[in-house]
């Protein structure tokens, strides 16, 4: 699991690569929340991203709520199906920003 | 302060590096003090070695003057009347002299038996002539001689112009040795001779390399100087001859054997600024009239003294050099590279390898240092073993009490003929979150439940028992399943610091019916198996539990048929893996879950446990070796009708 993150003033995009399995997770959550202070627009880019456990779901969600209390946005982009599916069928699809690839 | 100023100044980061930083710290005083000591050393050494210098000068031009006058006269009294006899010599006395000497002769014993000058007739010179003889028979008396009966002379001799009392004597032995030929060399005489010799004497002479001799009369005047326009000037430091003078002024001391032999005089010594040649030490004596005076320029006394310290400094230098770099190379070899090793030890402790064995033995502060930290090491092991030991414990409780919440009664209501119901979780090897329950509520409904926490260990465990229990007792208080999950959902979001949150799927079974009332929250869609033939049911999926507050779910229905079999599961089944990784997959599972269910052996649960077993088995099929990673849970109900009979008997 490798994530690179640029900083654009208030915007953070954090590019995951990798599966967002039960272990790596951890790493992600980790790179997010390491930047995350003072962020108004948070953007995920799974392009890279292979499979995706409920742990993983667990950091998009966490992260979701964590921007929403420091009134920002997240944003979900280049999420490809396999992905896609488990946001779909957690309902996580109707609630969050998610741009399929 | 000081404490500021170190901080900046000792470097924070290496030992090598303060270490070096002392050594420096220390050399550099060290050469300080040495170079304070040899330059004082130095510094007397030379000051004394000047002013022998300037001594040497003086004497050696008072000894030049005396010497060239007394050959003066030993040439011209030789020149004169070396080759006469006795009888010529008495001649010559009676005959008179262009000489303003006065001639007498001696017999051996040194009284005076002629002379030119009748008063002398009988006197005793033998103070000359029994000195000891010079080179050519030739004598003379340095101190002059006061002759008495001058008070005679006036009316006398024909030449006595200055008519003195004062003379030195020369002497030369008769060629017959019967006697001694005595001149009287008036003073004046004298002293003018040796005046034409000092000046060319102290001319010559040098001391050291820029310094020199001059002369100055009694009237302050020089008269001799090696800058020619100086001649006839005003000596500029008449206080140092003041001083000579003095009787009570402080005089040197006669240095060397020579000086005392020649030249018995005394000499006053100092410092001070002459001319252009700046301070200089100078010695100043009196030859005759003159005052002879050295000056030896302190630049030119102490270069060596300077050449000397700076070749000390040098040699400083490159000791400091030879022996940092050798301090360096120790300190580098006992110490830092010991270090580092420990450090590396160290270091992969701390990266978990709890097996290293820290050895550093070569010295006795490292054999403490590696055998406490082996010791700590050691006990640490004991400590993580020990609670290693308790959290297994823990987490098997944990297992237990998760397992043992479950019902796990088959069949659940054996008096109930509408439905077949079965249900199995298979833990991971960590306490999952998985989790199904089923109850009656009331007479006609069925509620039933699966569900799965995302989170592991005893949090995802204490997380599923939160969701179980709320659901539970919203469902059992006569809410729909969508209320259920609405009103749950706010519940769980509250106090959800760890952020979990549970993928549940919620069904009423009217019994009845056939209707099921549902509720989804993220969960993976269940298949409904009609005819032998599994569908997944296309239902729209709810939010998951506790992933948003305020989340509202919607119920959705089916309708089952007499037969029908509806098959719920976790991800543990469709996401598990094989060795390389690949999932099982739902089209495997709806591929698996399509079956003539005459083919497939009941037993006392019926078809519903049957078929429970049939996808664990292909599951564990398809996984092999691999190791189960997740919980793997499934709930099987199979729709049965009501009976006529059954429903008239109500």
């Amino acid at each position: 699991m490798t994530v690179n993150t640029t900083r654009e003033g208030e915007k953070l995009i954090i590019k995951a690569e990798g599966n967002l399995g039960t272990a790596t997770a951890e790493d992600f959550d980790t790179a997010v929340k390491k930047d995350i202070t003072g962020v108004k627009e948070l953007v995920f880019d799974f392009e890279k991203v292979g499979y995706m456990a409920s742990a993983g779901l667990r950091v998009v969600m966490s992260s979701a709520k964590a921007m929403k209390r420091q009134k920002g946005s997240l944003k979900l982009i280049n999420v490809p199906g396999q992905v896609m599916d488990v946001f779909k069928m957690t309902g996580v699809a109707d609630v969050l920003d998610i741009t399929p690839l | 302060m000081i404490k500021k100023v170190l901080k900046k100044i000792i470097p924070k980061k290496k030992l090598s590096r303060i270490i070096s930083f002392w050594t420096i710290l220390v050399f550099f005083i060290a050469c300080c003090a040495i170079t304070e000591y040899t330059y004082n050393d130095l510094f007397k050494v030379s000051d004394k070695l000047a002013n022998i210098v300037a001594i040497i000068g003086v004497s050696d031009t008072v000894k030049n003057i005396d010497t060239k006058t007394q050959e003066y006269y030993d040439v011209e009294l030789n020149a004169e009347y070396g080759a006469k006899s006795t009888e010529e010599l008495k001649e010559c006395i009676g005959g008179g002299q262009r000489r303003e000497w006065r001639l007498s002769l001696t017999d051996n014993s040194g009284v005076i038996v002629s002379t030119e000058y009748e008063p002398y007739m009988g006197m005793n010179v033998s103070d000359i002539t029994t000195l000891d003889s010079l080179p050519n028979d030739f004598k003379t008396l340095k101190t002059p001689l006061t002759v008495n009966g001058n008070d005679s002379a006036d009316g006398g001799d024909k030449d006595d112009p200055t008519d003195t009392e004062r003379f030195f004597l020369y002497g030369l032995r008769l060629n017959d040795e019967s006697g001694w030929l005595v001149a009287f060399v008036p003073v004046e005489d004298h002293v003018r001779t040796a005046e034409s010799f000092a000046v060319s004497a102290a001319m010559n002479h040098r001391v050291g390399t820029f310094g020199y001799v001059f002369l100055v009369d009694e009237n302050n005047k020089i008269i001799s100087h090696v800058e020619m326009d100086k001649r006839g000037e005003e000596f500029d430091h008449p206080e140092i001859l003041r001083s000579f003078d003095d009787p009570s002024a402080e005089r040197a001391e006669q240095t060397s054997s020579y000086i005392t032999e020649w030249f018995s005089g005394s000499f006053c010594t100092g410092t001070g600024e002459f001319y252009d040649k700046g301070e200089c030490y100078y010695a100043v004596s009196k030859a005759y009239s003159y005052y002879v005076v050295s000056i030896y320029p302190m630049s030119d006394a102490l270069d060596p003294l300077y050449s000397t310290l700076l070749y000390t400094i040098e040699m400083q230098i490159l000791v400091f050099v030879v022996l940092f770099i050798a301090i360096k190379l120790i300190v580098w070899l006992v110490l830092v590279k010991k270090l580092h090793s420990v450090n590396r030890s160290l270091g992969e402790i701390a990266a978990g390898n709890l097996n290293v064995r820290v050895k550093q033995h070569s010295a006795w502060e490292f054999r403490e240092l590696s055998d406490d930290i082996n010791a700590v090491v050691d006990r640490l092991k004991g400590y993580i073993s020990e609670a290693e030991a308790r959290y297994d414990n823990d987490l098997a409780m944990a297992k237990e009490i998760q397992t043992s919440a479950l019902p796990n009664i088959f069949p659940p209501f054996p008096d109930r003929k509408e439905f077949d119901l079965y249900a199995t979780m298979n833990a991971a090897k960590e306490v999952g979150g998985d989790f199904y329950d089923f109850y009656m509520l009331g007479e006609n409904t069925l509620g039933f439940l699966i569900a799965d926490v995302s989170g592991k260990s005893i949090p995802g465990a204490m997380f599923m028992m939160r969701a179980k229990s709320v659901i539970k007792s919203l469902a059992e208080s006569g809410m729909q399943p969508a209320e259920v999950f609405t009103e749950a959902n706010e519940s769980l979001c509250e106090n959800n610091e760890a952020e979990m949150f549970v993928t549940a799927w919620l069904g009423y079974l009217e019994l009845d019916t056939g209707v099921v009332h549902i509720a989804s929250a993220g969960h993976n869609p269940p298949l409904l198996i009609h005819n032998g033939t599994a569908e997944y049911l296309g239902l729209r999926p709810g939010l998951i539990l506790a992933g948003l507050d305020g989340t509202r779910y919607r119920e959705q229905q089916i309708q089952l048929e007499k037969g029908d079999i509806l098959f719920l599961y976790t991800d543990g089944v469709t996401e598990a893996m094989d060795i390389e990784e690949k999932l099982y997959g739902e089209q495997r599972l709806k591929n698996i879950l399509s079956f003539d269910e005459r083919e497939l052996p009941g037993d006392e649960q019926g078809v519903v446990g049957a078929v429970c077993r049939r996808v664990k088995a292909d599951v564990s099929l398809f996984t092999g070796e691999a190791e189960q990673s997740d919980d793997i849970t499934m709930l099987c109900l199979k729709f049965n009708g009501r009976e006529k009979e059954e429903r008239n008997n109500d």
